[in-house]
Formats: C-alpha cells, structure tokens, sequence
C-alpha cells in the first residue's frame, strides 16, 4: 500500500531495487484479504450474479485508477500515492481530506482483519471468545509496527504466495474439472439477480473490496529500476492476479454454498472450504484466512500510521505526530493515537459496518483521483513535463473511472446510507476543523519543499 | 475450566501485557524527550549567560 511522503533527503538515498515482480507483491500482498472477507457482501446486496458483474465492473474501474496514478505518480518529486498529488494540484484542503479519507480507508481495513481473525478463532470453538482475540491481534501488531519491525518485503511475498496457493487449492479440491464428481452447484446455489440493476449498482460499490488498495503499487516508484516499466506492469499483473482470483473465490464459493448463507458470511472461503468436508482444504483455508488477515491488517497499521505522520510532518496536522520513535524510528506516536480507533471499530463486530466505511472513503479517494488527473493534464500537458507514463485514453478514462465510481457510492448508499451520510458528515466538520483551526499554522515551505525545488510554485498558489 | 477458557484468559492476560509495554514505553519516550528539551532549554539559558557576561 501507499508509502509515507519521503523527505528530499532520503529520497536522494531510496536504493532502486525494485523490479515487477516486487511491485506485484506489494500491490496484491495486502489487497488479496479481500477474497477472503468482506466481498461476499457484494452477494448479499445484489445476488450472485450481480456479484460477477461487479467484480468485472469494478476491474475497469481499478485498471482506470492504475493507469492515471502512474502517470502522476512518476511526475511527483515525492511518494505518497494520491495525498502528494493532492499537495501539488489541489492544494491543503483536498491533501488533507486525501490524506484522511486514506487513514481511514487503512484503519477500517484493519479492524475488519482483526474481526475476521477473532471470529475464526471463535469458529473452531464456540467457547473461544471473539474479543480478546480481537484486540490482541491489534494490539501485537502494533507493537510489531511500534518497534519498526514491519513485515518486510519477502515475508509478504511468502504470505502472498500461500494464501493464493490455498485458493487453488479449494478450486482444486472441488474437481471442478470433472461434471461426474463436480462439488460445484452454480445452478442450484446461485440465486441470479434477485434485485435487479439496483443490485447490479450495490455490488458495484462492494466490488471494491476485491481490489482496495492495488493503486498503491504506483507508491514504488522510488525505489523501482525502472518505473516506467515495473510499475504498470506490476500493477497490471497484480490486477490480472486480483480478478483470476475474484473469479475463483466467486466461482468456488457461490458453487459451494448456497447464496442466503454466503451473503451474510464472515469468511466465505473458509465456509467454502468447511463445505467441500475435506479436512486438509479446511485446514488450507483456515490458514490462508488467518495469514491474508494478519499480513492485511500488518500493512495497514504501518501505511496509516504513515500516513498520518504525512499529514503531520506537512503540518496539515499538529506537528507532533510526524516524531520518530528514537530508537525504533517509527512513527510511534501516529501508531497509538490511531491504535483506539480501529479498537473501538473493532471491538463492535460489525465487519459490514467497518468495511462500508472503509470502502467509502477509498471511493472518495478514486473520484479526487480522477479531479486530479484533469488538472494535471491542464498544468502540465503532455510535453511540458516529463513523464514516465502516459495514461491512454484521456479524457475519457478519468470520465469513465469517475461514472463507476458514483455507481459504486450510490450503490452503497441503497443499505448503507446512513453510513454513507455519516462519513460524508465527518469528512465534512473535519474540513471546517481545518480551514478555521488549522489551515494558519500551514507552513506553505515545509508543505511543498520537494515540488518547490523541482517545480517551482504550483498554479493553484 | 477447559481448554477454550484458558485461551480466553490466556489472551485477556496477554492483552493487558501487550497493552502495558506499549505504554510504558510510549510513557519512557516522552519523558525522555522531555528530558531532552530541558536540557537544551538550560543549556541555551548558559550559553546566552555566557555570552552576556562576555559582552559586559
């Protein structure tokens, strides 16, 4: 996922050792959790097929978002995914609702990785209790994070590698292959559109899960040998891996379980592979589940915490997050003001609440994201600036990026709009908290040190 | 008492000990940078009396 703003000086010092395949491990490593939890609400709002269409939907969607943020991604004298982008082509306003929209986005994905581990746990036994489970993974993998002893690079590939081998694996074990030993009930176990289009716009918003997050492989660009190369690449492999997967954990778990079941499930490859009755897939799965949530929930305690660091240290938020730990270098005090949050979203169970609310602030992301690829290509068209990418199709892939994503927030709002109401409502004091308390103490130096050296003053100044 | 029992306990234990380090050390942290800060404070009080006193 995204990494936080560097600073000039050790950018200059970022070892370029990244190639495509390193890419693609950052980009599915911690997005993968989504075939394990979470989509299966895509079912549950739209039926089985609207769930299909979704995912598809939803692909071109990300595809859009890939293209444009590595475009822009390359150009930005620093990383920081689409919160630098906001810096330099929207200014202080949208950097920090960018910014927040993506702590959030991290923090509700972590808590529903914790959730999903707590009910695991709880699945093996009834007696087992969800909620210290669930506060202790939190808890454990903060401290990992506090001690700045994240998971590193390979051990997420490691990760990465099993869980989508555990997926092969229950497509494997239910001899799909074969129509006389079959285990796949599609007919039977589907239940089609029962909805209608509003289901087909529902699922859309849902789709979401499969892939939240992949645009952050565009965050590499610092540290690739060639950016222009690996990081469309890997990001493209890494969508291809998304959807071949989406499609197998659709396909293996609308077979497997029946349609009322696996909408309301917490862990439907799981209930998946528990339904095959072969102990060994169940094991597989029980295992993949775990390791896809906690290496989930690992990265997303380190990016948001990151992130808030960002905001601080560009004194979007009072400057004393963006302290290092003196001994462990992380972002300690970003990682306990944070830590209570996911917490409370944690301890309510309530994954569909957290996952909701974790979608919509990515969906809010995305449309900025297409805002800014406008006003890149108007302050600096093709020719002016150097690019290492150009996104095709412009201006309608920002146009068609943006019309799934509206369809995506409206479908979300069919179940969910008083989430929808709610989150739109915070993002919005929190604005009015900026502009009248904040935005003076903006150290417009500080805030665009990077650009100012390379660029000069952006146009919105 | 069975064995989900002791998990429960077991990981409510391991909760609050997780939770306790992480404070303490969160605690240890600012008080050094504190520490830190007022020794800086003093040692700019004495230089500027220093150089007060070279002036004069």
């Amino acid at each position: 996922m995204e990494q936080p703003n560097k600073k000039p000086a050790e950018k200059n010092s970022i070892r370029r050792v990244l190639g495509p395949i390193h890419v693609w491990a950052l980009g599915v490593g911690i997005v993968l959790v989504g075939e394990f939890m979470g989509w299966n609400l895509t079912i549950k709002q739209g039926g089985s097929i609207a769930a299909l269409l979704g995912l598809w939907v939803m692909s071109m969607m990300y595809v859009g978002q890939v293209m444009m943020v590595s475009e822009m991604a390359t150009v930005m004298p620093e990383a920081g995914g689409q919160y630098t982008m906001a810096k330099y082509l929207l200014g202080p306003l949208a950097a920090f609702n960018v910014g927040l929209m993506l702590v959030f986005e991290y923090a509700m994905l972590e808590a529903g990785d914790v959730i999903v581990v707590g009910q695991l746990l709880n699945s093996l036994n009834p007696d087992i209790q969800i909620l210290p489970f669930t506060i202790l993974t939190l808890l454990v993998l903060a401290f990992i994070n506090y001690r700045g002893a994240q998971a590193t690079l390979t051990l997420n590939f490691v990760i990465t590698a099993v869980a989508f081998t555990c997926v092969i694996v229950l497509l494997i074990s239910t001899n799909f292959y074969d129509p006389q030993a079959t285990l796949i009930q599609l007919k039977e176990l589907t239940n089609g559109l029962p909805y209608g289009p509003l289901g087909i716009m529902a699922a859309i918003g849902y789709s979401c899960w499969f892939f939240l997050g992949i645009e952050g492989t565009a965050m590499a660009a610092d540290e690739c040998r060639s950016p222009a190369r690996s990081i469309p690449l890997g990001a493209i492999v890494g969508l291809s891996t998304l959807l071949i997967g989406g499609t197998i954990t659709w396909f293996v778990c609308s077979g497997l379980i029946p349609a009322g079941e696996l909408g309301p499930s917490v862990y439907p490859l799981y209930d998946a592979a528990l339904a095959t009755g072969k102990l060994f897939v169940a094991i597989a799965l029980f295992v993949g589940s775990i390791l896809a949530c906690l290496a989930s929930a690992n990265g997303c305690i380190n990016d948001a915490s990151n992130a808030w660091a960002a905001l601080s240290r560009d004194t979007l938020l009072p400057n004393v997050f963006a302290k290092e730990h003196p001994k462990y270098k992380s972002h300690y005090r970003a990682i306990i003001f944070l830590l209570p949050i996911s917490l409370a979203f944690a301890m309510t169970g309530l994954l569909d609440q957290v996952v909701t609310f974790s979608i919509f602030s990515a969906l809010m992301v995305y449309l900025l994201t297409c805002v800014m690829m406008y006003r890149f290509r108007k302050m600096y068209p093709l020719g002016t600036v150097k690019r290492s990418f150009v996104a095709p199709l412009f201006p309608l892939l920002p146009a068609v990026v943006a019309v799934i994503v509206v369809c995506g927030l409206f479908g979300l709002h069919l179940n969910y709009g008083i989430n929808l109401i709610s989150g739109a409502v915070f993002y919005l004091l929190a604005s009015i908290w900026f502009l009248k308390r904040r935005a003076k103490f903006i150290d417009q130096d500080r805030f665009l040190e990077a650009g100012l050296k390379q660029w000069g003053k952006p146009k919105w100044m | 008492m069975n064995i989900a029992d002791i998990c429960n306990i077991t990981a409510w234990v391991l909760c609050v000990v997780v939770a306790f380090l992480l404070l303490r050390d969160f605690v240890r942290t600012e008080i050094h940078f504190l520490q830190e800060k007022k020794e800086q404070a003093e040692q700019a009080a004495e230089q500027e009396g220093s150089e007060d006193g070279t002036a004069e």
